[in-house]
């Protein structure tokens, strides 16, 4: 009956599947049922199969009507049964084939997994001899030469050991060229081969000899081989005395592996040898390759002389001894064959052919320190019968059974021990035991002994102490509450008391069993943990801070794993609340217009935990990593009668109110700063109809008198590294303040040591870490100074008072952009506000009187330059030679920035684009953190400018370069850095770009943070906002056509003025003053 | 047109023939991952268990002998399996 082979039917007819340029060809004519068959016999041109593609259908069409004719053919000459057809139907079988597999081609039917490729050649190889046969070859494929031959064993790393040999003959009769190699030249690529993932060009040959390879070395690697001696094939002979050599046998051989490998084994890898099988094939390889190996280890070896000339048996046994490298020597044949039934005989229990190992099997006790250790040989169906009984029934196996566990009591003497019930079995002490487990077990099963011992732990355990808490009716809460403790030592999750340590203290070996494995406990850490408790015990009531300390470490902890807290209580339910925190991050909450990172996710969970245990904390995000929007997030999830207090430094008090209004506009933001604030008597109305205030902190201190009266929902105190002094008057006074908890930002919680981070957490959490000589002692004594004495601490703290990342964190710097825009609003000291109203009120009066446009454009475009000197610095416009420090707010907010950078280990550039103030910069940024800073700038020498970038190119801990921007703002490349500061702005953002882009290019690996520091209400925001695109420079307050001479007086006052509202001050004073 | 392709019985038993005599010879993807190598932690041990080699009258010496050439087999077994990147996991677990 016929057989149909279903083809997915093609949806379109022919005439629609044709595509819209083919050419025109009658696609039911001669010429294309020629190319159909052109391109089936892989002959067409390539013009012939644009026209096929184009005409998909009717290709598929065609090649199914020649298959069915040749179905049809090729049945008719099988049933004529005539000799003379046999040619006939082979060349139509042939046709056939090559008709199926472009059917398949066009079709896109791949072949079955594991199978090769039709007519596609991959490498191959064949053993012959020992040796390693390599040629190309795969069903269908076409002929290759020796050419394609090397070049694909080169591309697969061959060693070039390949020589000439004869062709190998394929099943069709066909013959290919092959190449030949020894074993031991090219062993290491025939193993790399089995370690990769199959690929077309290794063909299963191939990969099946590498897969035989590992597993010789496999046997090698774990002693598995025995000495024998074999008649040498080069070795000269005559009536008396042969050549012999030795040779190398693989041991321990898993009959059921063999089997299974030889079953599996190519025809091609016997393609010299047809007759022989899978099985013998396998082992021809394993002998070759433990071989090899055995012979070079031989050889690196120093082994005893040989004797000249070999007699007797002893001499002989030297000879052999001295020859394990597979030299050959002389000695007689009856002495050879002497000498080989006894090492026969000697290696028979680990060279059977059917090796089943013996089992061993070790049971722990039920009670008591008795482990219980029997010997098994495997009977049927997987039943396990004493050795003793399966000696009695073994029959013929006997001698090999016994051989093997006369092996077993060689290497493992307590099976010897009298006292026994039976042989086979023992009863070892713990400490024997877990030496079994741990150790002899090992060696045993290498051995070629199956080993049933209890899973152990390799790990040593980390011993912690618990405190279990109950609260014992105490009236007051939370961290005051007292309640009852009592403690105890963990060993991984095995608890144990006072009276369990000391029992398992005596014990040689102490063993516990945690998680269905076995643990050996250090008796130097049972000691530490009984003292530990001793000493623990006579404390029965603490209260919840004491405990929380215990479990931050700030109490100090003997034992490795710090302490942890379980039961009841304000301390157990913080701890167990942390923990759920740090798994559950919080989803973006209403109110929030954006999407918070999932780090940030995580500060709003931990934020969230703050508020359901009353702490306060410290949220110390790295620069850039979004401070800002988090605590917003928080703020307005959490919104509620009291309003919040934010105090930053003027420099982000403007940021924090552009952010809240992107992020959160639902909230109600007042910023109380600057000479129009609301005076003390207005204070509460003001923040009645507020959700959020921000102040600075010399207004805050100033105004404290009234906002200490506020019972504030929470103060946040914005880069509060401002407080690490707890003595200044800032830190002093802002602790005056009420409110239910407080939140510390800084990404430096650590500048100048544990004092500053002490100072932060006793602001957010009065009283609760401790006396601050106890808390720098208990965190320093970490094993680890300077930067990663700090970042210690932090982890400690981490996700209970301290909410620490960083962007050299993987996975936070894997959600960061490659770039982040900083804008930081810097302030205006008395100085600067007074230089800038004095030269705006010369150039006012001045170009009154001026005539002509071109003067009046001059005096103008002078006095902005002049105007952006001062809001750099009054020395930048003075050109004085009087200090720096304290005359200037952008200078003090990039030392701000440059304190950050350094505290991180990283480096800066900065820009400026007025040199002698970009050199004066760099003198005082040198002094100021002791640190050499360069200056870059045109008026150098090439020579000097190139070794400037080299050095700050290699520079490893934290620096910084300050660049002209006209000299530094293109062509280098100073990936180094990774924060640049851009100083003063330029008109142009183009000419800001290339400066920002020396460091965030090609060859940056971190996230770059770019800063443009800008002083708001001066001539600083008129270039930000053109910089900005907002405003065109010639509109600044020009009609259209105009130009910056037709200024009058009014309108230079417009466009250059102070804008006193928007003036940021260190303090109010300061403005009214300088105005004054 | 049919779409289908009409094909004889018994031309299939000889087409099914030949595609698995070339599939034997050309084999298959061996399904197994190659043996991980690990190097014993006394590669000596297994000759030691099969007790004295029969090397008359110099039984001790080749002892040390073989004791020598195990352990240096067995390194460069581990080094071979190493650089082809057939290393099993030092962690992981000896049984």
């Amino acid at each position: 009956m016929p057989e149909e082979l279903e083809i997915e039917p093609i949806e379109t007819s022919e005439e629609l599947d044709v595509r819209a340029d083919a050419p025109t060809i009658d696609v039911h004519g001669a010429r294309f049922e020629t190319m159909v068959e052109a391109a089936a016999w892989g002959e067409a041109s390539a013009e012939d199969l644009s026209i096929l593609e184009a005409h998909k259908a009717a290709w598929q069409r065609v090649l199914i009507e020649r298959l069915n004719d040749t179905d049809e053919a090729l049945d008719r000459l099988r049933a004529r049964r005539q000799p003379d057809d046999q040619q006939v139907i082979a060349d139509l079988d042939n046709e056939q084939r090559k008709l199926e597999l472009a059917l398949d081609r066009l079709l896109g039917i791949e072949p079955e997994p594991g199978e090769l490729a039709e007519g596609v050649n991959a490498l191959q190889l064949s053993w012959a001899n020992g040796r390693l046969v390599a040629w190309l070859g795969g069903p269908e494929a076409p002929a290759t030469n020796v050419e394609q031959l090397r070049t694909v064993l080169a591309a697969t790393d061959a060693p070039e050991m390949w020589g000439g040999r004869s062709p190998v003959t394929l099943p069709s009769g066909e013959k290919t060229v092959a190449l030949e190699a020894n074993t031991s030249d090219v062993l290491g690529w025939l193993l790399a081969l089995s370690s990769d993932p199959p690929e077309d060009e290794i063909g299963p040959s191939a990969r099946w000899l590498s897969i035989v390879a590992a597993w010789a070395v496999s046997l090698t690697a774990r002693g598995a081989m025995t000495p024998t001696l074999r008649r040498s094939r080069t070795g000269r002979r005559n009536q008396n005395r042969s050549a012999f050599g030795v040779t190398w046998q693989p041991a321990l051989i898993d009959a059921d592996r063999l089997r299974i490998i030889g079953d599996a084994m190519p025809g091609a890898v016997a393609a010299l040898s047809p007759s022989v099988d899978g099985g013998t094939m396998a082992r021809s390889v394993l002998g070759e390759v433990v071989d090899v190996i055995c012979h070079d280890a031989a050889r690196r070896v120093e082994v005893p002389a040989a004797p000249d000339d070999p007699k007797t048996i002893a001499a002989a046994a030297e000879s052999f001894l001295a020859r394990l490298d597979g030299a050959a020597f002389e000695i007689p044949a009856g002495l050879a064959g002497e000498l080989t039934n006894a090492l026969e005989r000697w290696a028979t229990p680990v060279m059977s052919r059917n090796y089943r190992p013996l089992i061993v099997q070790l049971n722990p006790p039920d009670s008591g320190d008795a482990w219980h250790l029997a010997v098994f040989a495997p009977g049927k169906a997987e039943q396990l019968v004493p050795v003793e009984v399966a000696l009695v029934n073994a029959g013929n196996q006997r001698r090999e059974l016994e051989g093997n566990l006369v092996r077993l009591e060689r290497l493992y003497p307590p099976l010897l021990r009298p006292g026994s019930l039976r042989r086979g079995e023992v009863v070892l002490s713990q400490e024997e035991a877990w030496e079994l487990m741990s150790k002899i077990g090992l060696v045993l099963a290498d051995a070629g002994f199956e080993m049933r011992v209890p899973a152990l732990s390799r790990r040593k355990p980390t011993p912690s102490l618990r405190i279990f808490a109950e609260s014992n009716g105490e009236t007051s809460v939370g961290a005051h509450q007292l309640a009852n403790v009592s403690w105890t030592a963990v060993f991984d999750d095995i608890e144990l008391t006072a009276a369990d340590i000391a029992r398992l203290a005596k014990e040689a070996r102490p063993l516990v069993r945690a998680n269905g494995r076995w643990v050996a406990l250090d008796h130097a850490d049972l000691a530490a943990a009984a003292q530990a408790l001793a000493e623990r015990a006579k404390k029965p009531q603490m209260t919840g801070a004491e405990m929380l300390r215990q479990a931050l470490g700030l109490d100090g902890s003997p034992l490795a794993g710090g302490v942890s807290i379980d039961g009841s209580g304000w301390a157990a339910d913080l701890m167990a609340k942390a923990s759920t925190a740090s798994l559950a991050p919080a989803s973006n909450p209403d109110g929030f217009k954006g999407e918070l990172r999932s780090y940030q996710a995580d500060a709003l969970a931990w934020l969230k935990f703050l508020d359901t245990t009353n702490l306060g904390g410290c949220l110390a995000l790295d620069m850039g990593l979004g401070k800002t929007p988090t605590i917003l997030a928080h703020l307005v999830d959490s919104i509620s009668d009291a309003p919040s207090l934010v105090i930053a430094p003027p420099a982000v008090v403007g940021n924090w109110a552009a952010e809240a209004r992107r992020f959160t506009p639902e909230l109600s933001v007042v910023v109380h700063h600057g000479a129009g604030r609301s005076d003390h008597k207005d204070i509460a109305a003001e923040v009645e109809r507020a959700d959020v205030v921000i102040t600075t902190y010399g207004t805050a201190v100033r105004d404290i008198e009234a906002l200490e009266k506020i019972s504030w929902g929470r103060i946040v105190l914005d880069e509060a590294q401002a407080i690490k002094n707890p003595a200044n008057e800032t830190a002093q006074q802002l602790r005056r303040l009420n409110a239910s908890s407080r939140l510390a930002l800084t990404g430096t919680p650590i500048e100048n040591g544990l004092g500053d981070l002490w100072a932060i957490l006793d602001f957010t959490n009065p009283g609760l870490v401790g006396p601050r000589p106890h808390f720098i002692a208990q965190l320093s004594a970490t094993g680890t100074t300077g930067r990663d004495q700090g970042e210690t601490a932090l982890r400690a703290l981490n996700g209970i008072l301290v909410f620490r990342r960083t962007k050299s964190e993987p996975a936070i710097a894997a959600e960061l952009p490659d770039r982040i825009d900083e804008l930081d609003h810097c302030s205006m000291t008395p100085e600067q506000i007074g230089l800038y109203q004095a030269v705006l009120d010369s150039l006012v009066t001045g170009t009154a009187l001026e005539s002509g446009a071109d003067n009046r454009n001059g005096r103008i475009l002078a006095a902005i330059t002049a105007l952006k000197q001062i809001c750099n610095h009054p020395v930048a416009y003075r050109h004085d030679d009087g200090p720096l420090d304290g005359r200037s707010g952008k200078l003090a907010r990039l030392e701000e920035i440059i304190e950050q950078v350094y505290a991180a280990g990283e480096r800066a550039l900065v820009f400026t684009h007025f040199a002698e103030w970009g050199q004066k910069l760099a003198e005082h940024l040198s002094t100021r953190f002791d640190t050499p800073v360069g200056c870059y700038h045109g008026g150098q020498s090439r020579g000097a400018r190139d070794q400037l970038v080299a050095d700050f190119q290699a520079l490893e801990g934290p620096g910084t370069l300050v660049l002209s921007l006209k000299a530094g703002g293109t062509g280098l490349n100073l990936t180094n850095a990774n924060h640049v500061i851009l100083y003063d702005r330029w008109w142009n953002p183009a000419v800001e770009d290339q400066a920002r882009d020396r460091a965030w290019r090609i060859g940056q690996d971190k996230t770059v943070i770019a800063h443009r520091l800008m002083c708001p209400g001066t001539v600083d925001e008129r270039v930000e906002e053109v910089v900005a695109g907002k405003r065109h420079i010639a509109d600044l307050v020009l009609p259209k056509s105009s130009s910056l001479g037709d200024l009058d007086s009014t309108q230079l006052q417009t466009a250059l003025g102070l804008r006193t509202d928007e003036l940021l001050t260190d303090t109010d004073d300061d403005l009214e003053r300088s105005i004054a | 047109m049919s779409r289908t392709r009409r094909r004889p019985a018994g031309n299939n038993k000889k087409q099914n023939a030949d595609r698995a005599a070339s599939k034997k010879f050309w084999g298959e993807a061996f399904p197994d991952d190659p043996a991980l190598v690990r190097m014993s932690t006394d590669p000596s041990a297994m000759v030691m268990s099969l007790g004295d080699p029969p090397l008359r009258t110099i039984e001790p010496t080749a002892q040390q002998t073989f004791v020598l050439v195990y352990h240096r087999a067995a390194q460069l077994a581990m080094l071979a399996a190493t650089a082809a990147g057939l290393d099993d996991d030092p962690l992981g677990d000896p049984y």
